[in-house]
């Protein structure tokens, strides 16, 4: 059990000294890959799995896929799930929905990761520097991070798919410009935490720039707060694709995406309920997937919790 | 000298935080200073070395190993609080990246001021944790601060400190956010490395005993103002300053053994009031209004008064000293 106790809890010699010679992590058991497991947070192992399966079927669509899901087969248009060779059913083209669900993943995945990976790198930096500028600019950059955040994103998004056609790269630009003042608003508060730290006047008394502090002590203290914050997010994204897709905003025909298999079984609600209910189970799955990671990160990405249950 | 203070004055907007006539260290010497929170004892400190809050102005001479300080940039300044200038600071906890390993923190002041290869560095870092006491150097570099007690955070932060050998090291209360137990280890830690590198010391703190352990000089500040200055045997022995008086008179610690039975079951003394806010310090003496042997010349301010033995003090009132008392014996016998 020694190895669940923070490192200084099981000290017994002097306090200020002696600290240090039971805490060799050479001389620790190893803990086995299952023991790891068990020891890390069950959101976590949830979320991680399907997170996985999620890229794993996206990535393997690349590659195969049961049906060309462009294909039409007419004969077998609307087979109902368990159907042979369409274990998911096809839609009213007798496209086969399995493989348009595997295409949509991938689609997902492509406008949720570009996205978001953009918004927190911008986000980020923008909320750094924000942070670490004087009160007088501070003041104007929140309130405009602020003015940003309070903007109805899918008006944007519909804006934008307006006037640039619509399609992914407006799905992605949208989500960039909805999520950027998110992520820096997010980012400001705990910079500004940070940056009244004593190590970082320390920094500065030493000498360093306020570019390096902001980047090599600020940045990686706030970073799990962001690796939590883009896992969150991508569920937002993926949402957000699939509801502009719905709303014939985002991807087109032909491309597949869960949002646009929605949008086109809903006139056959009653006809086919299934062909909605498939991509609603694949969006839910994953949303569900990313908020659980995000959660289970939080947990263990806090230095002094990571080490007690033994991941770093 | 290595630091030389002439006609010091922090001011904040309107208000005057600091000021400070004379106060000069000489090479390899500790020096306490000794004040009640808000009597600016931090203050002093830090703008000796520019790291007074952005919107604090500093006027007069600091002279640091031959060099006026007053007026330098910032990037000089910063310079040579790296260098030559170490600094501690009050809780250990916050003076440490929480996010950065042990080594690394150790290894970026000097990395940044000594052009030395990964390798040296390394063993300096090694080296220098080694000085503070810390068992186990070589596993100590991988580990988070908050693996580590609060008196190892601070023998870290002091090794950090003392990375690029400074001329002069600063202690901001350094002990305060420590056990008592712990905090008497650091004392000596201090105390040796003040004596091994010939390196001076200005330790500030608000605990006489703290002062008395480690100080052989102390220079007392009330409002800003250096109230009384001396060998700390002598200042905290026989004060001269009321204010003064009436902090070693509030102080349950100091008493040596054959006069404990003075200290056991006596109550003990507070000084009435509380230190004014900035800017309600009375004009003359500060200490004024809090008194209790105020007299109408208070008003005025208060001249410098030396005594033997480099003591010297600014009080109108003051209490009568052993010399004087014995050169008066002298001069009727």
């Amino acid at each position: 059990m020694s190895d669940d106790l923070h490192p200084l809890g099981s000290a017994t010699v002097d306090p200020d000294l002696g600290a240090l010679t039971d805490i060799d992590p050479a001389k620790r058991a190893r803990p086995g890959i299952g023991r790891k497991l068990r020891g890390l947070p069950v959101p976590l192992i949830i979320g991680a799995a399907l997170v996985g399966s999620f890229i794993f079927i996206a990535l393997l669509s690349y590659l195969w896929t049961p049906h060309d899901p462009l294909k039409l087969v007419v004969p077998d248009r609307l087979q109902p799930p368990g159907s042979p060779g369409y274990p998911f059913g096809t839609d009213k083209f007798g496209r086969d929905v399995l493989s348009q669900l595997m295409v949509g993943a991938r689609n997902s995945l492509y406008v949720s990761l570009l996205s978001t990976s953009v918004a927190i790198v911008v986000g980020a930096l923008l909320g750094l520097l924000t942070a670490g500028a004087g009160p007088r600019w501070r003041n104007v950059f929140s309130r405009l991070i602020d003015v940003g955040v309070a903007l109805p994103g899918i008006l944007i998004a519909l804006v934008l798919a307006t006037s640039t056609g619509p399609g992914n790269q407006a799905a992605i630009i949208a989500i960039i410009f909805w999520f950027i003042p998110i992520v820096a608003r997010v980012t400001i508060g705990p910079a500004r935490q940070i940056l009244a730290l004593d190590f970082v006047e320390a920094a500065y008394a030493y000498g360093r720039s306020k570019w390096y502090v902001l980047i090599h002590h600020v940045m990686p203290n706030i970073a799990p707060l962001l690796t939590v914050l883009g896992s969150v997010m991508f569920a937002a994204a993926i949402l957000i694709e699939a509801a502009l897709a719905f709303l014939g905003v985002g991807a087109q025909p032909p491309t597949a995406s869960w949002g646009r298999l929605l949008q086109e079984s809903q006139p056959l609600l009653e006809a086919a309920p299934t062909l909605m209910f498939f991509p609603g189970v694949a969006i839910v799955l994953t949303v569900l997937g990313f908020n659980l990671l995000g959660d289970g990160l939080r947990t263990i990405l806090d230095p002094q919790q990571a080490t007690r249950t033994g991941i770093l | 000298m290595i630091l030389e203070i002439n006609d010091l004055k922090v001011t904040i907007g309107p208000h005057t935080i600091v000021e400070i006539e004379h106060l000069s260290l000489s090479a390899g010497t500790r020096l306490g200073i000794v004040g009640e929170s808000g009597s600016g004892k931090t203050m002093t400190a830090t703008s000796l070395v520019g790291l007074q809050p952005n919107e604090a102005v500093v006027e007069g001479s600091i002279r640091f190993a031959g060099r006026e300080l007053v007026g330098l940039s910032h990037r000089r300044l910063a310079e040579i609080r790296g260098r030559e200038v170490g600094v501690i600071f009050q809780d250990p906890a916050k003076a440490l990246n929480p996010m950065m390993r042990i080594g690394r923190q150790v290894a970026e002041a000097i990395r940044l001021h000594m052009d030395l290869s990964s390798g040296e560095v390394r063993a300096r870092v090694l080296d220098l944790l080694g000085q503070v006491h810390l068992p186990d150097a070589q596993a100590l570099l991988r580990r988070y601060p908050h693996q580590l007690s609060g008196g190892q955070q601070q023998r870290v932060l002091i090794a950090i400190a003392i990375a690029c050998d400074p001329k002069l090291l600063i202690a901001d209360e350094p002990t305060t956010a420590l056990d008592v137990t712990v905090q008497n280890g650091i004392l000596t830690l201090l105390r040796e490395l003040s004596v091994s590198r010939n390196m001076s010391l200005l330790f500030v703190s608000h605990d006489l005993g703290v002062i008395q352990a480690i100080s052989e000089l102390v220079a007392v500040v009330y409002g800003g103002h250096l109230v009384e200055f001396g060998p700390t045997a002598q200042v905290i022995g026989h004060p001269r300053h009321r204010y003064t008086q009436a902090l070693v008179s509030a102080n349950p610690g100091i008493a040596d053994d054959e006069h404990l039975g003075d200290v056991v079951g006596r109550r003990l003394d507070v000084i009435r009031g509380s230190v004014p806010p900035l800017g309600k310090f009375p004009s003359g003496c500060r200490f004024r209004g809090r008194c209790t042997s105020e007299l109408d010349i208070c008003a005025q301010p208060p001249e410098v008064s030396q005594t033997g033995g480099g003591h010297s003090f600014k009080c109108w009132n003051p209490i009568e000293g052993v010399d004087q008392a014995r050169g008066a014996v002298d001069a009727t016998g």
